[in-house]
């Protein structure tokens, strides 16, 4: 083994424990012969591993664990508008919700559909009824003027007609 | 380290903030570290902490569990701190002057404070800042964290080989280092 192989092998494996077998043992032969070697091992044990090895372990202050825990619970908050939104979103993207002025046309439309039919449903009355007696007053009046007996007739049935004997005698 | 079972897990992907903060629990110093060791300024290790953890929360739905929940936050982690230090350093528009980083190793000898632990976090710090962001991850990840070659591989998505040469290049730059700061003390 050359010393640079050497040096390499000491800077990474060997200083890292990573080193086994017949590789080891020549490493560790080099350097039981080469006093430059062993002097550059015993080196960089010194300068790149005990000064990290030594060094003490570092904890966060509690006010990173507040920060953190504050910036998640507004990140909860976002999501939980979010989802809201969303749900919106897709409601009215499935069923599509009317504008205002469409909606109040709507309902118009429907209560006159509801009033006709319900109008239908009654018996007869209101305009109807009055443009029937109109109808009826017309027809009697025409039959007055006309000499018939037809008001008569239509009102006073099978009993009806110049058969007592006071209408003879105005007659 | 605690472990963090599947179901929490998938609490937390759910918005349970009792399940993410066993996560946190569980992993947050040993992110809170990696960051330190990468940024080697308390402020921006806890900025940068605190966005590694609000996005891990917000991912959580993809962790298809392929890979270790560790190594994934250690991804994370790693890749926001390297991305930082660039950033920094690209503003700053500097690379910390040889002289000036030997005079923080020189300053923190231990001798010569009463605070023995903090001249070694300084002098350790210092040392770190010799390297760029890619090897300072390498061998944050190892030297501190004990990483395996394989499991670095896997955190910063790079092959075993870049490992092994990030933390060569790494460790022949500190030794180098080494030898100036020496030769200023003579």
């Amino acid at each position: 083994m050359k010393c640079r192989d050497v040096r390499e092998f000491i800077l990474t494996d060997y200083l890292d424990e990573r080193m086994s077998g017949d590789a080891q043992t020549a490493l560790e032969r080099h350097l039981a012969e080469c006093g430059g070697c062993r002097e550059f091992e015993a080196q960089a044990r010194q300068v790149v591993m005990e000064p990290f090895r030594q060094a003490d372990r570092l904890y966060p202050p509690d006010a990173v664990w507040e920060k953190i825990h504050a910036r998640i619970l507004e990140e909860n908050q976002a999501r939980a508008g979010s989802r809201l939104g969303a749900f919106w979103a897709g409601l009215s993207s499935r069923v599509p919700l009317p504008k205002p002025a469409l909606a109040a046309a709507a309902l118009v439309g429907v209560m006159a559909i509801a009033l006709t039919f319900t109008l239908h449903r009654l018996p007869m009355q209101g305009p109807e009824l009055a443009r029937l007696d109109i109808e009826a007053e017309a027809t009697y009046v025409a039959a007055l003027l006309d000499g018939t007996s037809a008001a008569s007739v239509s009102e006073s049935g099978e009993n009806g007609g110049f058969g007592t004997a006071i209408e003879e005698y105005f007659l | 380290m605690r472990e963090i079972s599947e179901a929490t897990v998938r609490d937390a992907a759910q918005g349970s903030v009792e399940a993410f903060e066993a996560i946190y629990k569980a992993y947050g110093p040993y992110v809170y570290n990696v960051v330190y060791r990468m940024l080697h300024h308390a402020d921006d290790a806890q900025d940068v902490t605190q966005e590694v953890f609000v996005t891990v929360y917000r991912k959580l739905k993809t962790f298809g569990f392929r890979s270790s929940l560790k190594t994934w936050i250690y991804r994370i982690a790693t890749n926001l701190a390297i991305n930082h230090a660039k950033k920094r350093e690209r503003e700053q528009n500097r690379t910390v002057a040889l002289d000036e980083k030997m005079e923080s190793v020189l300053a923190s000898n231990p001798a010569d404070r009463a605070d023995v632990r903090h001249a070694q976090r300084e002098q350790v710090s210092a040392l770190l800042e010799v390297l760029n962001a890619d090897q300072r991850a390498c061998l944050v990840l190892r030297d501190f964290e004990g990483l395996s070659y394989e499991e670095i591989a896997q955190t910063l998505g790079i092959n075993l080989n870049t490992v092994r040469s990030r933390l060569k290049r790494g460790r022949e730059k500190l030794l180098a280092f080494s030898k100036e700061v020496i030769r200023h003390e003579m």
